[in-house]
């Protein structure tokens, strides 16, 4: 149907200088091999930089952790000394007492 | 670029995947022509047309991976190029992608002839830029109307009318050089 178009297309030759064109394109390829080097760069310096603040604040968080519960375990063992440690004290001792006089005579040869 | 001048194109695709520049090189040698007269068909302007062919590499190279399990470069190649020229027409004319129906300028009429090459560029800049690639594709290109229509991922009915409409315009503006070449060999009466 449309042949006679098909044939002037075919007929269509333009000039078409060779001169510049790979030359240009090696250019640009060139430099968007650097700017893609440069990016890949920033991204690296980027990526590790969110890494140490990562780390670094990884590690607060956990010596921060850490101090919280050595805070707690110092809180609970001041408690215990205050109230059920002294009052454990004293039981043991008056039972060892109590239940042992025997041996503890013997043993003082009493 | 000497050393690779007999080598299959498979293998130069392989090549240029794994970051061969002078494989890559090759290949520009080779697909350039046909890609820069693809974009000066479509832009008229040598140097937009020149410009859009780098385009077209560059995306190449930048996409270079892919190129490695490629079934049909050509069909590949066609692909990158419909999309550089359509992300130019966007950005230039943002609107001509909506107004799809589009006639002719009055000013646009057949002139004497001054040369097939100018004046088959000139007559396809009558069309808007969504026809003329159309048309392009169709009358230049040789893909068939189903092709197009999954290249610009637009219905089929649509395509036929566009290239009908863009073939009915250029018959107009170049009918100088279509009387010619329907006229008899020998031109006589007999």
């Amino acid at each position: 149907m449309d042949d006679d178009l098909k044939t002037l297309f075919a007929a269509y030759d333009p000039t078409l200088e060779q001169r510049d064109f790979a030359a240009a394109l090696e250019v640009r390829l060139d430099a968007m091999e650097r700017h893609a080097r440069m990016a890949r760069w920033a991204g690296g310096i980027a990526a590790a930089g969110i890494l140490v603040a990562l780390a670094l604040s990884s590690s607060a968080h956990l010596l921060n952790l850490f101090m919280q519960m050595n805070g707690f375990a110092n809180e609970l063992n001041d408690a215990l000394l205050s109230t059920a440690g002294q009052w454990t004290l004293y039981g043991v001792t008056a039972t060892a007492l109590l239940l042992g006089w025997r041996r503890i005579r013997v043993l003082l040869k009493l | 670029m000497g050393t690779l001048g007999c080598v299959a194109e498979s293998l130069l695709l392989a090549l240029a995947a794994n970051g061969d520049r002078e494989a890559f090189t090759e290949l520009v040698h080779r697909r350039q022509p046909g890609v820069r007269r693809f974009m000066r068909q479509l832009c008229r302007d040598a140097t937009l047309a020149d410009d859009l062919a780098q385009q077209v590499f560059l995306r190449l190279w930048r996409g270079r991976a892919r190129l490695n399990g490629i079934v049909s470069f050509g069909g590949y190649l066609r692909q990158v190029m419909v999309s550089v020229w359509v992300d130019e027409t966007r950005a230039r004319d943002p609107l001509h992608e909506t107004l799809e129906v589009e006639t002719v300028s009055t000013a646009a009429q057949s002139l004497p002839p001054t040369g097939l090459a100018q004046d088959l560029e000139w007559a396809l800049a009558q069309l808007p830029p969504r026809t003329r690639l159309c048309v392009v594709l169709s009358h230049s290109e040789g893909r068939s109307h189903p092709e197009i229509a999954a290249l610009l991922d637009v219905p089929l009915g649509t395509v036929k009318s566009t290239i009908t409409r863009g073939s009915a315009t250029l018959r107009t503006l170049l009918s100088a050089y279509l009387a010619e070449s329907a006229a008899p060999p020998g031109g006589g009466e007999g």
